[in-house]
């Protein structure tokens, strides 16, 4: 009797450990099949759809925050499809930022992602791909849609030169400074490197923290860094680099890793921001008593948050350019890399597809009214009503020449947290600019 | 009977307690209010910090009463955080948790402290195993495993994990306190002709009682605020439970600190409550072995 | 007595529910993990065994060498501050002292309190600026002694151990008060007889009486030290410069962050059999009647 207990026990336990290396294993490739009904077919609701077989798409995001620019433009956008595509219906899921990586990560481990996810372009989106997790869409792009977006908008989701993901809206690094404050003190918008120097100088002299960022949420750093670089090295050479075809030994890559150490010398950044989170590195500047911020264009929607203090004092600029350096002032860090996707294995590869789609081009025109971000897709709005920041944004990006993707997104997870731990170092003067050079190098191991 | 239990529980207190009106006395008091006063110290912050505003919370106020009482984060929290709905969820995930948690290790740690078998050493060691497991690390075993058993998206998908993760500590806890149990009553009822099923329910299992309510706040505390299956294991709104409705609550950019502190208010009450609760049962668990005993 | 201690199906029984979750959801992860940590995977794709080398480099890692050094320093100020504060809080408030029940109550409070909340209380203490412990030492003329607790390397260890340590004294406290509770009476009533003081009591009665809960409180407190991460990631994420970085810590960015799923895996069970020793080291340094 207890014998026969165990053995059914062992056997149970054999069972499922073989189906759980199993699930472990590399799903099964599929090909996308050509798509000549979804791009076709225009939407005819009710008669139609009565014949359509009713379809549930789940849907996983990020955009479940009121707090959040774009929750009301998702929101919309869904209710649009669903009013247009009654036999589609959206079954959202949505989890806070970094509990979806971890949560998006094990869902594609275990092959248990829903037909549409978002996810993030460059490194972060590699390994699934690897893993044959995401659908490739090149067949579902031959109907228009590629001359809607604006350049360079599939670069991050495209691999190997495949399309495995839509985006919608285009965030870019920008240095966010308080004019007001720059007035007061009579002191110039920064254009140089010098002239920031000069900047962060004459502030240091007249009591007032130049720069802040936060030491802990270690991203923020290389919001710095990765502008610092660009203007030192230019968006070829950066690229070139980080996909391993060059060298972090070469100059470029020390002169910025110098000036960021000068700056961290001269006490450009509040002291004790190395153990800040961001909420508390932000605020000062949010209280008008720091006069620049480098961060991500959804800065904006902090500036005219509820409780902000430097409501219409704030503008946009280019990180200065580097008087020895290669990047021009057209050259920003950034780019479209929130992304949609869709699993792989979906049941429903047309109707996901065709949301994916409809959800993109929707949400470039609802999440720029809503200020959350520039438009990946060429749209057109009444620009009246919009966060005036992020205007400032697309007027000081509209003669880009390039967007050179974070870093942190860029490279694979490994490598990031190399950059990011160096980086942090560097901030606490625990490596020098030589030493941090050397260190980044070791990725190429 | 009741005046006898009173009797002792009350010279008891006489005695054991610190000679009174001595010097000694008043500073041990002193310390004892002090310490109170730290640790009471986090929930009046967690009261005004949800009623404050971001500027307030990381600005010139972190720490005195709100200048500008934001009970809109209290409307932010039941709305947005959908509080209401995952409240109930919440109850019946870690009510589910607490009642299989005790009654399943309070058998096995019956069977392992007082009987005797071949095996009882070894699976001891298996009981305390899951008391060292990093709970990181078996988050995708432990997927991939309730996927293969067909429980994602369920009551379950969180009750069984609960359930695994409380049972090494609740074994610990209660062969703690078996330990101290004499043998002669489950002897006496023995000779009396008690089934050894009748001995555990109706002997053992009331004497144990300050074991598991102790057992119970402990389960309830690991069940009602785990966050990290509770986000991967559940994608239905219908199932999800109060800590992932509060972080839903963070933007990706920015984070309404006001009203995710209003929602772990409503969080904190109910444990507050239990624990109030519970604790008086440990409390009064001296009466009960003063008759008993 | 014997027979019916020794019933083979009574046994089972009470076992089985208990053994088939375990199996379950503890053992079978393990086993996973003991598996996956012999792999260099990314948790996605197709993972290459490469036998024990992950372990190798484990011990020249010297990332993982000072998580684990700084992990040791949780588990060691936990048994030698934490416990004492403890066990003296529930001696004392056991032996009937006036307000019981407010004191049990209020002592656990911190306990209950989300860690994210009470990480965000600690981090209003610590700030550089607006700080309430730097803003006190300047007020005491002490401006030499402050510092930027979270934010130097020399520091942020101790200054994530001390609300660790504080917010688990309440924990402690109830498991050791419950003990206390569950003694019986007669014990004391004959204490009581014999005249004893209070510390006498809780010297040679208490104290040896509470011995298999001080020995649950030591393997929690210890296994807890080791596994620790929440209140740590909350205040420092282990920086900066690793200079709070506790095994937990490391190991979750080693496999959700770089997707070392492999590596972080021979963390885990590093982790494991670090917990398994000690708890059996305990063992043998308590030695308790019941063979727990």
């Amino acid at each position: 009797m207890k014998l026969k207990g165990v053995k059914i026990l062992s056997a149970l336990l054999g069972l499922s450990m073989i189906m759980g290396t199993m699930g472990c294993a590399a799903g099964t490739s599929n090909k996308p099949q050509p798509a000549n009904e979804a791009s076709s077919e225009k939407p005819a609701p009710s008669k139609d759809s009565a014949a359509k077989e009713q379809v549930t798409l789940n849907f996983w995001h990020i955009w479940g925050a009121e707090t959040d620019a774009s929750y009301a433009a998702v929101k919309k956008v869904i209710a649009d499809f669903e009013a247009e595509y009654p036999h589609i219906k959206i079954k959202e899921d949505t989890t806070e930022n970094e509990a979806y990586k971890t949560k998006i990560k094990a869902s594609a481990a275990a092959n248990e992602l829903p037909d549409v996810f978002s996810s993030w372009g460059g490194g972060f989106s590699k390994p699934f791909i690897e893993a044959d997790r995401v659908l490739a869409i090149d067949d579902y792009l031959n109907d228009g849609t590629k001359d809607k977006l604006v350049g360079g908008a599939l670069a991050n989701v495209t691999y190997d030169g495949k399309v495995y993901g839509m985006t919608f809206g285009l965030s870019c690094g920008a240095l966010f400074v308080n004019k007001e404050l720059f007035e007061a003190n009579n002191i110039k918008i920064p254009e140089t490197y010098a002239e920031l120097i000069d900047a962060v100088k004459a502030f240091k002299a007249a009591g007032i923290t130049p720069m802040t960022l936060s030491g802990k949420d270690v991203w923020t750093i290389a919001m710095y860094f990765d502008a610092m670089a660009l203007k030192a090295a230019g968006n070829d050479k950066i690229v070139s680099t980080l996909t391993k075809q060059g060298s972090f030994k070469d100059p470029e890559f020390l002169s910025a890793a110098s000036k960021f150490a000068e700056l961290v010398s001269l006490g450009a950044f509040p002291e004790g921001a190395a153990g800040l989170s961001k909420d508390e590195s932000d605020l000062p500047f949010l209280q008008g008593k720091i006069p620049m911020l480098f961060n991500g264009s959804w800065t904006a929607g902090s500036v005219y948050r509820e409780d902000s203090l430097v409501k219409d004092k704030i503008i946009p600029v280019g990180f200065p350019v580097f008087e020895d350096g290669k990047g021009t002032k057209n050259q920003f860090t950034g780019g479209a890399v929130d992304a949609i996707m869709v699993n792989a294995n979906t049941k429903y590869k047309e109707e996901a597809v065709l949301f994916q789609k409809y959800f993109c081009e929707n949400m470039a025109r609802e999440t720029y009214l809503a200020g959350a971000y520039l438009p990946a897709w060429k749209v057109e709005v009444d620009e009246s009503n919009i966060n005036p920041v992020t205007v400032a944004l697309a007027k000081l990006t509209s003669e880009s020449e390039s967007f050179t993707l974070w870093w942190d997104t860029l490279l694979e997870g490994q490598d990031t947290q190399v950059y990011l731990n160096t980086l942090q170092e560097l901030l606490l003067g625990g490596v020098t600019p030589e030493q941090f050079v050397d260190r980044l190098q070791t990725i190429y191991e | 009977m009741n005046n006898i239990v009173k009797n002792i529980t009350t010279s008891h207190k006489s005695t054991i307690a610190a000679p009174k009106r001595s010097l000694g006395s008043w500073i041990m008091y002193a310390l004892l209010f002090g310490w109170a006063g730290i640790q009471i110290f986090p929930i009046y912050w967690l009261m005004t910090f949800s009623l404050k505003s971001n500027s307030e919370i990381f600005g010139g106020n972190p720490l005195g009463l709100p200048k500008v009482w934001m009970w809109v984060n209290y409307s932010k929290a039941l709305v947005t955080g959908k509080v209401g709905l995952y409240f109930i969820n919440s109850i019946i995930v870690t009510g589910a948790t607490i009642f299989i948690t005790a009654i399943a290790a309070l058998m096995a740690t019956y069977a392992l402290t007082r009987m005797n078998f071949k095996l009882r050493k070894p699976l001891t060691t298996f009981y305390v195993l899951g008391l060292t497991v990093p709970i990181h690390s078996a988050l995708l075993p432990v997927f991939v495993m309730l996927r293969n058993l067909r429980m994602t998206n369920s009551y379950q998908a969180l009750i069984l994990p609960y359930v695994a993760f409380a049972i090494p500590m609740a074994f610990m806890i209660f062969s703690g306190f078996m330990a101290s149990l004499p043998r002669e009553l489950e002897e006496a009822a023995c000779l009396d002709g008690c089934s050894i099923y009748g001995v555990f329910f109706r002997i053992i299992a009331p004497l144990m009682k300050p074991a598991v309510a102790t057992v119970s706040i402990f389960t309830f505390l690991q069940a009602w605020n785990e966050l990290m299956f509770a986000v991967v294991f559940i994608s239905d709104t219908k199932y999800k439970t109060l800590t992932v409705g509060i972080q839903s609550l963070a933007g990706q950019y920015t984070i309404d600190w006001g009203a995710i502190g209003a929602g772990l208010v409503v969080a904190t009450i109910p444990t507050l409550l239990v624990y109030i609760f519970m604790s008086k049962k440990v409390q009064d668990s001296l009466v009960a072995g003063a008759v008993k005993g | 007595m014997e027979r019916v201690w020794k019933d083979k199906k009574a046994i089972l029984f009470f076992l089985f529910p208990s053994f088939i979750i375990l199996t379950f959801i503890i053992i079978v992860p393990i086993i996973m993990s003991s598996y996956y940590s012999l792999l260099k995977w990314d948790g996605f794709g197709q993972g290459t065994f490469v036998g024990m080398n992950n372990y190798i480099k484990l011990f020249k890692d010297e990332a993982f060498i000072k998580s684990v050094k700084n992990t040791l320093v949780f588990a060691l100020t936990s048994v030698f501050i934490q416990l004492p504060i403890s066990l003296l809080l529930a001696l004392v408030i056991s032996t009937g002292v006036k307000f019981e029940r407010f004191f049990v109550t209020v002592f656990f409070i911190p306990v209950i309190i989300s860690t994210v909340v009470i990480g965000q209380l600690w981090m209003k203490i610590y700030h550089p600026e607006i700080g309430i412990l730097n803003m006190f030492l300047r007020s005491s003329g002490l401006d030499n002694l402050t510092r930027e607790w979270l934010g130097s390397k020399d520091t942020a260890l101790m200054a994530s151990v001390v609300p660790v340590l504080w917010q688990y004294i309440g924990y402690h406290m109830l498991l050791m008060y419950a003990g206390i509770k569950s003694i019986s009476a007669d014990i004391y009533e004959a204490a009581k007889i014999d005249g004893a003081s209070w510390l006498k009591t809780s010297a040679y009665i208490t104290i040896p009486m509470l011995k298999p809960i001080l020995k649950v409180s030591l393997t929690f407190a210890v296994v807890g030290a080791l596994k620790v991460f929440d209140l740590v990631f909350v205040l420092t994420r282990g920086g900066p410069g690793r200079a709070s970085e506790v095994t937990s810590t490391l190991m979750v960015e080693t496999i959700f962050k770089s997707n070392s799923y492999g590596y972080g895996s021979a963390m885990a069970v590093f982790i494991i059999i670090e917990c398994v020793v000690l708890y059996m080291l305990i063992g043998k340094l308590i030695k308790t009647d019941e063979v727990t």
